[in-house]
């Protein structure tokens, strides 16, 4: 239960881009077709979980015990940097049909801030785990919901995107001004579903 | 001098040699601040001690060495006589808006509030922040501020009370007014306020044994 | 020759402004501007990193292989962020703490990877610091001026003193939509003041 309250803070009440304002780049950038937003949200779930993984994994098992918890942003952003580029090798022996669709956002995934930032959150414990102990499960499962929450948000987004490029609009507001005022009409929104998970939780008894 | 060339020597020797370096660096900054990182994290123990016991009391006092207990750390506080002033008792509570809100409270000897203060948190920049002065404020300019948010929302306001100093957890039910409590929640961050309140219950608990909320259904009973 | 320099300021706070003509490093502009202290110390602390890391990138920049640039870069971006938390942490632990994650996510700003490519990589030392101060000026006045609207509207207050009464307040501009539409919006006024230009 606790984890289904995990998925649904995560993803509505506390979504990455809209009430985090992580990962906004590629959220204004790849936002103008659906197909490529899908394709991004695709690509930010499956490197997010890997790199929660590893990263997890180094900071408890390398960096704490060796008392080098300040090198935890250099070697997160290399770990990562490496991951993609090793992902990107994989998926391309492997699975050519997927690299077809991921491989063009791998290399853009690097500069996601989301990635490092849930990444530093997972590895330092500072996340809503709803009353969980905070370890690499919970991590994992914090990750996922974040990321689903990402695609959501990116896929919701290129929709009105895509109607938005129909109309027309003031010659000052063309481009990324009504697209910034239109996703924070979309935040707003998605202000509407704080105290969800309380709610939840308190209707299941925890 | 010429750019040298992408050779896999060349590559891999850089590389290293750049890490390396910056590796040095970086553990010498680390050796340069540490020292006072620790000390600026010590005097914020120290003032928050003072400040959640004495408050604006000027009154001599010495503090017992900390003592640590299932996550929480107790200070006792003595006067000069030897008789207990109170207890600074840290507390954490997991489900901040993003994640821990650690806080310091101080009760007196019969579990009564003497002050707090908020150590960390990881809430909204200046929003749950607010939590710093809000649960120590008159409810007067409470009802001016949540009319503001009432006439934004188009929901009728009503007076209410958020000082909390000089509540005691043991008789009052210390949790939001929407959750059946006694306390106000801050405007439009019921979620720090959550968090926040647990904090001080917990706080309370681990004194005490017990706390008025324990009897109402919802959100203290999770811890 | 100084004029160039100058030229090279003016052009990072004006033409080449990071947030508002070249859209780069949205995700603290949203995120740390609540208020205008904030907006401006975020600018300070990005625009230490863009500097140092300019003038190390164009120092080094024969000395890096093409092959390896991208993760030497970033070595170099990364240890300047970890040394400016490590102060900041030490000297301005409230800022430190109110700006919380975003310090160590300057790494992955957009603007210093791409300052770094697109301008130390192929300039001398000299221009290269200019170069960053002038982007790090842009950026911390977009910030600052970010954060100077959304305190105003959202709490009442300039640089932290009251100046409306609580009752006019918006709360909504401090909470996450208020940060996309105040910059939505500011960005319209410095397009319409472009268009009347041009």
């Amino acid at each position: 239960m606790e984890y289904f309250l995990i998925f649904i803070a995560a993803i509505f009440v506390n979504n990455i881009v809209l009430s985090q304002f992580l990962g906004i780049c590629p959220f204004l950038g790849v936002s103008k077709k659906i197909s490529t937003a899908v394709g991004m949200g695709l690509a930010v779930t499956f490197v997010l979980t890997v790199a929660v993984i590893v990263t997890y994994a180094l900071q408890n098992w390398v960096l704490n015990p060796l008392d080098l918890g300040y090198l935890q942003t250099i070697v997160f952003i290399l770990v990562i940097a490496g991951l993609v580029q090793m992902l990107e090798i994989i998926l391309k022996k492997v699975s050519p049909s997927l690299y077809q669709a991921l491989g063009i956002f791998l290399p853009l995934i690097t500069t996601n801030c989301c990635i490092l930032g849930v990444s530093i959150l997972v590895a330092n414990a500072t996340y809503n785990a709803q009353g969980l102990e905070p370890n690499l499960l919970t991590g994992v499962v914090y990750a996922i919901a974040t990321s689903i929450g990402f695609a959501l948000a990116l896929i919701i987004f290129a929709g009105i995107r895509e109607q938005l490029a129909k109309v027309r609009v003031p010659k000052s507001m063309e481009g990324m001004a009504i697209a910034l005022i239109t996703a924070g009409l979309l935040a707003l929104a998605f202000m509407g579903f704080s105290g969800v998970d309380h709610g939840i939780a308190v209707a299941a008894g925890l | 001098m010429k750019k040298l060339k992408s050779n896999i020597v060349n590559m891999a020797v850089v590389l290293t040699l750049i890490a390396v370096a910056a590796a040095g660096l970086l553990a010498w900054v680390n050796n340069v601040t540490s020292g006072p990182i620790e000390e600026i994290n010590n005097l914020a123990i120290e003032n928050g001690i003072k400040s959640v016991i004495l408050g604006d009391r000027d009154i001599q006092f010495t503090v017992e060495q900390p003592v640590e207990r299932e996550g929480f750390v107790f200070h006792n506080v003595n006067d000069l006589k030897g008789n207990l002033l109170g207890t600074a008792v840290e507390s954490t509570d997991r489900n901040g808006f993003g994640g821990n809100l650690k806080v310091m409270v101080g009760f007196d000897p019969e579990g009564v509030i003497l002050g707090y203060t908020v150590l960390e948190h990881s809430e909204t920049p200046g929003l749950g922040a607010q939590a710093d002065d809000w649960f120590r404020q008159k409810s007067a300019d409470a009802a001016e501020q949540s009319a503001a948010i009432d006439v934004l929302l188009g929901a009728p306001g009503k007076p209410g009370n958020h000082n909390i100093i000089g509540m005691n957890p043991g008789d009052e039910i210390m949790m939001v007014s929407k959750d059946g409590g006694d306390v106000d929640a801050i405007t439009a961050s019921t979620i720090t306020s959550r968090a926040f309140l647990r904090a001080v219950n917990a706080a309370y608990k681990s004194v005490f044994g017990y706390t008025a909320a324990d009897g109402v259904s919802g959100a203290s009973s999770q811890n | 020759m100084i004029m160039n320099y100058f030229k090279t300021i003016i052009n990072g706070i004006v033409k080449e402004n990071p947030t508002f003509v070249l859209l780069l490093g949205m995700c603290p502009t949203l995120a740390t501007t609540t208020s205008a202290v904030n907006g401006l110390g975020m600018g300070v602390a990005t625009m230490f990193v863009l500097i140092c890391s300019n003038t190390f990138i164009s120092l080094l920049k024969n000395l890096i292989p093409d092959g390896v640039r991208i993760p030497c870069y970033i070595v170099v971006i990364a240890s300047f962020v970890t040394i400016l938390q490590m102060v900041m942490q030490a000297y301005v632990p409230d800022l430190y703490k109110t700006l919380g994650i975003f310090i160590p996510l300057i790494v992955v700003n957009c603007i210093i990877l791409g300052r770094a490519e697109a301008f130390a990589a192929k300039n001398n030392v000299l221009a290269s610091i200019c170069d960053g101060i002038g982007i790090g000026i842009g950026f911390t006045v977009a910030l600052t001026l970010l954060g100077f609207v959304r305190e105003l509207l959202g709490n009442g207050a300039v640089f932290g003193h009251q100046i409306l009464p609580s009752s006019m307040n918006m709360l909504v501009f401090v909470l996450a939509p208020g940060a996309f539409i105040t910059l939505g919006l500011l960005m319209a006024i410095v397009n319409s003041v472009k268009n009347r230009k041009a």
